[in-house]
């Protein structure tokens, strides 16, 4: 009998703190909030009565005086209802969403289009383009440079174009016979647009003369010609061999063959929509 | 290392931050899309090097067949920009600077796409085609066991544009066209172009060897 009246009891004093805990919760308005504000007030009630407890109160009275330090309800309902503001509640919310978002789509996307991108190429130090086995420089026993040049730049709808290096090779058969020249050239294209690419379509067009009037084809135009075709109308084509894009700087490796003998100059004419001209004035080595 | 405890505002310029830094990571990955089809198109002068502004001639997203595309003109010459839409704008998917020469351009194409049911074969033909009075394509087409010729009308959509569909004739597709148009067998087809000015003269006539 005793027993079933003290259970009695402490519902009584636990629904007291429901009531007292409802009418907190009341004057939160950030609703969201509310579960959490439960908890923490449920936790700091129910230690007040363990450490009452461990002083040897009883439980019913433990839970009595802990409800009674706990205030009252609608102080501290404003109190917290002033911490937890609805509009900076409902924006961190809606952070948390667009965030998620956001995320999902990074991860989407970063997953489909990742292997395009392989880093940043950056302009390389000029002493790698002279380096033996630079990309597709003729590193071959057969093949000695004879000249270099460093042209100019172009500026051209906001890209500048510049030539970093340009050599002239010549080859020759074991017995030093036959000789024929050929031309290594790279551009290098800044744009300070990081989010737009090379003008790409356009350095594929280049074609470029020289001082005995002699015409080099774009390779794209050359290779839909016959080979008949291609000796009578041109004297060689210019040959796109490798690119390497970065945000701000790109560059454009071509291959240009062939001269019996080395020309003075050559002008690098880009014929896409405003053009450019690059003149090269060749310097013989050593 | 612990990270310092954030209130609430903290997280919210720490959650906006962080959705910027993925937007942009997004946007990097999809080439940085542009808000607009003109903004397409300023793109697409920059990299033929193009100085003259272009004007835009036709948008065929509405069309049900084929890649979304713009046609544009630069002076005297027709660029065409193949663009996808993506969460964050528009992406140039491709683009081709056409030569001088080049007054109109015909994309046909023996696919469609977005609507479900029969195939409808289709495309367009813009250009500087305002004084174009008239517009047909005949199909050469042939089968193992079969050929024959079809010929779709041009119909006048925009300025600069004529729309060509395939439509069924009254009595219907014979066995073999059906073949051809359900694309169960890879046909050889070959198309001519013919153009004609409003007193029905001849303006251009072309080959195309290819059209499947």
């Amino acid at each position: 009998m005793v027993e079933v009246l003290f259970s009695r009891e402490v519902k009584a004093l636990e629904g007291s703190f429901e009531t007292w805990m409802a009418e907190v919760l009341r004057c939160v308005r950030f609703l969201p909030d509310r579960k959490a504000i439960r908890q923490e007030l449920e936790a700091h009630y129910e230690d007040h009565v363990r450490d009452l407890e461990r002083l040897g109160y009883d439980r019913q009275l433990a839970r009595k005086r802990a409800l009674g330090t706990m205030g009252d309800p609608l102080e501290v309902g404003r109190a917290l209802d002033r911490v937890h503001k609805p509009w900076l509640g409902w924006l961190w919310l809606a952070s948390k969403g667009v965030l998620i978002l956001c995320v999902m789509l990074a991860l989407f996307y970063t997953a489909g289009g990742a292997w395009r991108y392989q880093g940043f190429y950056m302009p390389p130090d000029p002493s790698a383009y002279e380096a033996d086995g630079f990309a597709f420089d003729a590193d071959h026993a057969s093949y000695t440079r004879v000249a270099v040049s460093r042209g100019g730049s172009v500026e051209v709808c906001g890209y500048e174009i510049s030539v970093p290096y340009a050599a002239l090779w010549k080859w020759a058969d074991e017995h030093g016979e036959h000789p024929y020249y050929s031309m290594t050239l790279v551009l290098g294209v800044r744009n300070s647009r990081f989010w737009e690419e090379a003008p790409d379509p356009a350095m594929r067009q280049l074609t470029l003369r020289d001082d005995s009037g002699g015409f080099f084809a774009a390779s794209e135009e050359y290779y839909e010609h016959t080979v008949e075709e291609r000796s009578q109308r041109w004297a060689g084509c210019v040959h796109l061999h490798g690119e390497h894009s970065g945000p701000f700087y790109s560059e454009y490796w071509y291959w240009i063959t062939s001269w019996e003998q080395p020309p003075r100059w050559t002008e690098l004419v880009c014929p896409s929509g405003e053009g450019f001209t690059l003149r090269l004035e060749w310097e013989a080595v050593e | 290392m612990r990270l310092p405890k954030l209130n609430r505002t903290g997280k919210i310029i720490r959650n906006m931050v962080l959705a910027a830094f993925a937007l942009f990571l997004t946007a990097w990955m999809l080439d940085f899309p542009c808000w607009t089809k003109t903004g397409l198109l300023r793109r697409a002068e920059r990299v033929y090097l193009l100085t003259e502004e272009a004007e835009l001639l036709y948008d065929s997203c509405s069309d049900p067949v084929g890649p979304d595309t713009l046609y544009a003109r630069s002076g005297e010459q027709l660029l065409e920009v193949g663009y996808e839409r993506t969460p964050l704008g528009l992406r140039a998917a491709s683009s081709t600077l056409y030569p001088p020469d080049a007054w109109y351009v015909l994309n046909f194409r023996w696919r469609y796409r977005r609507t479900g049911g029969a195939p409808q074969p289709g495309g367009e033909l813009v250009g500087l085609v305002e004084h174009v009075g008239a517009a047909e394509l005949e199909i050469a087409w042939r089968l193992h066991d079969a050929q024959g010729t079809l010929v779709v009308t041009g119909e006048w959509q925009a300025p600069y544009c004529f729309d060509f569909r395939l439509r069924e004739p009254a009595g219907g597709f014979s066995e073999a066209e059906q073949r051809l148009l359900t694309g169960q067998e890879v046909a050889s087809m070959t198309g001519t172009l013919r153009l004609y000015g409003a007193d029905g003269s001849l303006l251009a006539e072309q080959k195309y060897p290819n059209l499947w």
